[in-house]
């Protein structure tokens, strides 16, 4: 009994104690991630909305802490949320420099999109117990061709989510992608842009992606054209440089439809050895060749696929159209294939032609030219390997 | 019409080095394909190689692949050295280069049947002088490397082409002769650079 008084009372007095005592001149402000929103419009005019605390931002109190009051500088953040808005405006341009040198907003081609600082509105003080959320406006413009961008917000800054909003105000049409929740200092997933910004004509498209796969065979593709090469100097035949060429293509189609479609792929570092492995085999063989055999085939048929998987980390770093996936997979097909024409076209006005009915035919051409296509693809299959061989 | 489309692609090729200016590479096409061009934008190795083609087109076609072979390996010498960066007077070169295609030229109008040695000899000393005069004092490395071999394969095109003409030009009699005015002209046009080289009117 007489402990239950006694307990009773020292509760009275604690609260009584609670209430006079005065509180002491500590703000603890939970540590909150930033929201940032990209929106992109059909324009390519580029607006990010960035809500953080400016607070934080200066005295670099991140996620690390739970609460400012966690960090060493404390104190400064305190001196800082007690300032009018006015005052801390000031604060905050002397930092803009390095605020603008730190993030980044990268499109598909690796190609930074300049931003500046459009707008900054600082809240009035208000409850200094609870952080005070400003928001901060970029804006640049992104390339019309870029199929999405990443962006980056340094670990330094904080924790913070970001997604992207694309908008068509013509037409009223708005897509938001996923949030993303990022704390590990490195750059957001790529950000789509082609649910309305990237978004072309289905004819754009398709020209587009037939010059992109041209493109990558004339002039960019050395390795693809030393491969062709090696299957025309083969034979200038049509029977067996069709037959070649139909499996080359037939194979090639399989494993970029696959890997972009995500089902099968593999990783570079394996594929494209293995590509200039294939054009050394192509080129020996062809000094050694007793005519097209089945062999030959399901060889070329398997070199066929390892391309395709070339093609398509190619294709992979463009990008691709989700609402015209197909017709751009086909379209970057039909351009690869033209490129292929054109080489062997090429080749036939400035070998076939002169020498193809020659009878040193194979061997002063055939067999020196195959010689050096097998050379200089042994050269990038040890260069590809990376491991230091060539320096 | 196959014939005439070859001369042709022929002509048009040989056009080119009025379009680049000589020795100076061609912008943006990379190192190998600058190689492959340079012997088309050096006179004196356009005249050597249509000379030495124009002969060997003459020959058997066992004899040819032998001569074409040995060529090849001389040339390929030639870069070799030339990749070490020796002190080699371009001038001297270009006039030996001049003087023997003035010789194989007179050797092709004179329609003398020499022993196949001499054309191999003739062929290595044009294959080493080309080699040596494609070196690539300004290139380092691997662009060094790769502008040595396009160089290599310039070369030796550029003397299959010719190499082929003439060949498709021994079947009628008429055919052979206009081969001999082909070889006048190469022959006139290296007598008349070194003429005026010696004449102290112009540079190699």
């Amino acid at each position: 009994m007489m402990w239950k008084k006694v307990s009773g009372t020292c509760k009275y007095l604690l609260l009584f104690l609670l209430f006079i005592t005065p509180i002491p001149v500590v703000h603890a402000d939970v540590v909150k991630p930033a929201l940032i929103e990209i929106t992109v419009n059909k324009q390519g005019n580029v607006n990010i909305e960035i809500r953080a605390s400016i607070e934080a931002l200066l005295t670099g109190i991140n996620g690390r802490y739970k609460n400012t009051q966690d960090a060493p500088n404390a104190a400064e953040y305190d001196h800082l949320r007690h300032m009018s808005s006015e005052q801390l405006m000031p604060e905050f341009k002397k930092f803009e420099p390095t605020f603008l040198k730190k993030i980044k907003l990268i499109d598909n081609k690796q190609h930074e999109i300049p931003l500046s600082i459009s707008k900054v509105k600082i809240p009035e003080r208000g409850y200094t117990k609870v952080p005070r959320i400003s928001v901060i406006n970029l804006s640049g413009k992104v390339d019309l061709n870029a199929q999405s961008v990443q962006w980056y917000y340094p670990l330094s800054f904080g924790d913070h989510a970001v997604r992207l909003r694309q908008v068509d105000l013509e037409k009223q049409q708005f897509h938001w992608s996923e949030w993303q929740w990022l704390r590990n200092d490195k750059l957001s997933e790529p950000l789509s842009l082609t649910e309305i910004v990237a978004q072309k004509p289905l004819l754009t498209t398709i020209g587009n992606y037939i010059e992109l796969g041209y493109k990558h065979i004339l002039p960019k593709g050395t390795d693809h054209i030393l491969f062709i090469l090696g299957l025309f100097l083969f034979s200038i035949k049509l029977r067996p440089l069709l037959w070649q060429i139909t499996m080359f293509t037939i194979a090639h189609t399989i494993t970029l439809g696959l890997a972009m479609n995500g089902i099968f792929d593999l990783p570079a570092r394996i594929v494209q050895p293995l590509i200039a492995l294939s054009i050394v085999y192509v080129g020996v063989e062809n000094v050694f060749n007793k005519g097209l055999q089945k062999s030959r085939l399901i060889l070329v048929f398997g070199f066929g696929l390892l391309h395709g998987l070339g093609f398509a980390s190619m294709l992979a770093d463009f990008g691709m159209p989700k609402n015209a996936f197909v017709t751009a997979l086909i379209s970057f097909n039909i351009g690869v294939e033209l490129g292929q024409l054109s080489i062997l076209f090429a080749a036939y006005l400035l070998i076939g032609l002169w020498f193809g009915k020659r009878e040193w035919y194979k061997t002063l051409v055939i067999n020196p030219a195959s010689i050096i296509i097998a050379l200089i693809a042994f050269y990038w299959f040890l260069d590809r390997l990376d491991i230091g061989i060539l320096g | 019409m196959s014939s005439t489309l070859r001369t042709l692609l022929l002509l048009t090729t040989l056009l080119l080095p009025q379009i680049a200016s000589a020795h100076s590479p061609v912008k943006g096409i990379g190192d190998f394909l600058n190689g492959m061009l340079h012997p088309l934008l050096v006179p004196a190795q356009v005249l050597i190689l249509l000379a030495l083609g124009l002969s060997y087109g003459q020959h058997q076609p066992s004899k040819q692949k032998t001569l074409v072979l040995l060529f090849l390996l001389a040339t390929i010498s030639g870069l070799a050295v030339s990749g070490f960066n020796p002190l080699i007077n371009s001038d001297n070169l270009a006039l030996l280069l001049l003087i023997s295609t003035a010789i194989l030229g007179l050797l092709i109008i004179s329609n003398l049947s020499l022993p196949q040695p001499v054309f191999i000899v003739l062929g290595l000393v044009a294959g080493f002088l080309t080699g040596l005069d494609s070196a690539q004092e300004t290139l380092t490395g691997k662009a060094k490397l790769a502008a040595l071999f396009g160089s290599g394969v310039g070369i030796y095109f550029l003397l299959l082409y010719a190499m082929a003409l003439s060949e498709s030009l021994s079947k009628k009699h008429w055919q052979t002769i206009a081969v001999r005015v082909l070889a006048s002209w190469v022959s006139a046009s290296a007598l008349m650079v070194l003429a005026l080289h010696f004449s102290g009117r112009t540079g190699l």
